[in-house]
């Protein structure tokens, strides 16, 4: 998954392409959209319904950031007008707003926290093989002696792994994978 | 924006990496200053809260997006038979990892499994076919089955239906899915309804939904994300109650000491004794308890929370009482629960413990709150 694809892909239209799109963008919009509207199946929809606008659209982007900027404020945007129109959430939204100051600084600070998560989590498909399945094992719930037991390593060999990974989808910026991977093996 | 998302989210990356060069530093200290910053670059760095961040992530599968996507796309007029043709080849390759057993091989499976110590649930429960065949569906694995009106995929825990070529089904066919104690189970209905089965539990549904109603039959413990269809009112059948719903996101549960209980978390239900026309309506954050002998219900307020952390991997304790708090991890470490002395059933507890810890930790936190002696044989919990 490359920059320069997911923007033929949308600026083009291409279809065999388009797919990357939601791999890069999908699980980050819909998390956004589900803090904001507290309903995933509505989320869903309206990241739904952000894609295909894009899809009908003429709109080209020259870099990712503007497209990723765009995504976010179109799911922000649609988010806030269906919290305005559903009557029987007005008071969580007037409790986001009460809670949270200015509605602008809100979304800067939780467009930052998605962008951040969204990053992260495609660095994970980087990691060297043994820490990917242990980061997924316990992405999915299970404990270090379980993911242990399951690969057939020790249990401190988890943790370090465990330990690392993370540190590693914090730090690394995407682009340096190969600076990477020699520290992974001079360690 | 006046402040870019990408130049702060690359300054706190390379914070947490360590490679910020001075001026940077002094950025990034900037940034910080504001509470709710500050907040969010703890939260990131903290390993559990990604985990989290991640598992929900997961469910918001990009494959699954696309799929639906591509429904969309032709409905503009965009047909795209190529790709509807290179996928359902590999559909038909990706047969293998689960097992189908007969009966007699599922009981000598259980048989197996209780030689072991008591461990949580896990991802396992049973399928049976509008044919009478039942299915072992394993945590792991993938398999795909094809059914009267429709196709069914069993992915990583998880049931998928989709129904093709049927749009308009002429007769109705049933699947139901079982889930056993000790186990849980997810589902996705040919509505793109999402359903999760705690354990113990029994799910009844068509493979393809009629065109004026969608309506399944539920025992024991369920959370519903009902898909929204304005034209198909998606109704949960229980020995009790019935419940009407207009898109929405609640929980069900028929295994409560008392009373059967709903708690809608969003959207609007309406629910009426079973064989009554009576139909209260709900609001979000109530419950809706169905006593057991009279059959009455009444609505409350209530926190949401503890009633769905079963979903998310966790046992939410808020002055329930020790009855009930075990009936439901007996339920889930498929274990029975035996009290010696009645009057111990009513002692109150609160706690909030992880669903996938040894059942022996979190029955030490209540014997080290409450002075209760808990002792637990095979398969027992014996409260003394």
């Amino acid at each position: 998954m490359d920059a320069g694809r997911i923007l033929k892909a949308v600026n083009e239209k291409d279809k065999e392409l388009w797919q990357e799109v939601f791999g890069y963008y999908y699980a980050a919009l819909c998390s956004y959209a589900g803090r904001l509207v507290q309903e995933s199946v509505i989320a869903e929809d309206l990241v739904q319904d952000i894609l295909l606008y894009v899809w009908n659209s003429e709109r080209k982007f020259v870099q990712m950031e503007e497209l990723t900027n765009y995504l976010y404020r179109a799911t922000y945007n649609r988010a806030m007008m269906w919290l305005r129109r559903e009557k029987c959430k007005s008071k969580h939204l007037g409790r986001l707003m009460e809670e949270n100051g200015p509605e602008f600084d809100e979304m800067f600070i939780e467009t930052v926290r998605e962008e951040l998560l969204r990053q992260m989590y495609l660095y994970i498909e980087e990691l060297p093989p043994e820490q990917r399945k242990v980061i997924r094992m316990s992405v999915e719930g299970l404990s270090v002696n379980e993911i242990a037991e399951k690969l057939g390593i020790s249990v401190n060999t988890v943790k370090t792994h465990k330990k690392r990974s993370f540190k590693q989808l914090r730090g690394k910026i995407k682009g340096d994978a190969n600076i990477f991977w020699l520290a992974f093996f001079l360690s | 924006m006046d402040k870019s998302v990408e130049r702060t989210v690359a300054l706190l990356r390379k914070s947490y990496g360590g490679s910020l060069t001075a001026d940077e530093q002094v950025e990034v200290g900037r940034l910080l200053e504001d509470k709710r910053m500050r907040r969010l670059y703890e939260e990131m760095g903290n390993d559990e809260y990604l985990a989290a961040e991640f598992r929900r992530y997961a469910g918001w599968e990009p494959e699954r997006g696309y799929r639906k996507f591509r429904g969309k796309m032709r409905k503009r007029g965009m047909r795209r038979s190529l790709v509807r043709l290179s996928v359902a080849a590999s559909l038909l390759m990706a047969l293998g990892t689960v097992w189908l057993l007969a009966e007699q091989g599922e009981l000598e499976e259980g048989r197996k499994m209780t030689q072991f110590v008591v461990k949580p649930g896990n991802c396992r429960a049973f399928l049976q076919l509008s044919s009478g065949k039942r299915v072992v569906l394993e945590e792991a694995g993938q398999l795909d089955l094809y059914e009267t009106n429709g196709n069914i995929r069993i992915d990583s825990g998880k049931v998928v239906y989709s129904n093709p070529a049927v749009p308009e089904p002429e007769t109705e066919v049933y699947n139901t899915l079982s889930v056993p104690y000790g186990g849980e189970y997810r589902l996705l209905l040919a509505d793109g309804t999402a359903v999760h089965l705690n354990a113990g539990s029994e799910l009844r549904y068509p493979v393809a939904f009629a065109v004026t109603e969608r309506r399944v039959f539920l025992k024991g413990e369920a959370w519903f994300e009902v898909a929204k269809d304005a034209e198909r009112p998606f109704y949960v059948e229980t020995d009790e109650v019935n419940i009407r719903v207009y898109g929405t996101a609640f929980n069900v549960n028929t295994h409560g000491v008392r009373a059967m209980e709903t708690v809608l978390v969003s959207g609007e239900i309406g629910i009426s004794r079973a064989g009554s026309d009576r139909e209260w309506r709900m609001c979000p954050g109530q419950l809706a308890s169905c006593d057991h002998r009279s059959g009455e219900i009444s609505l409350q307020e209530v926190d949401v929370r503890k009633y769905v952390a079963w979903k998310n991997g966790e046992f939410c304790f808020n002055d329930d009482t020790l009855e009930e708090i075990l009936e439901e991890l007996g339920r889930w470490y498929d274990v029975k629960v035996v009290f010696r002395s009645a009057g111990k059933k009513d002692i109150q507890f609160s706690g909030h413990l992880k669903r996938y810890e040894n059942i022996r930790k979190i029955l030490g936190a209540i014997t080290e709150s409450t002075g209760i002696v808990i002792h637990i044989s095979e398969r027992t919990i014996m409260v003394e």
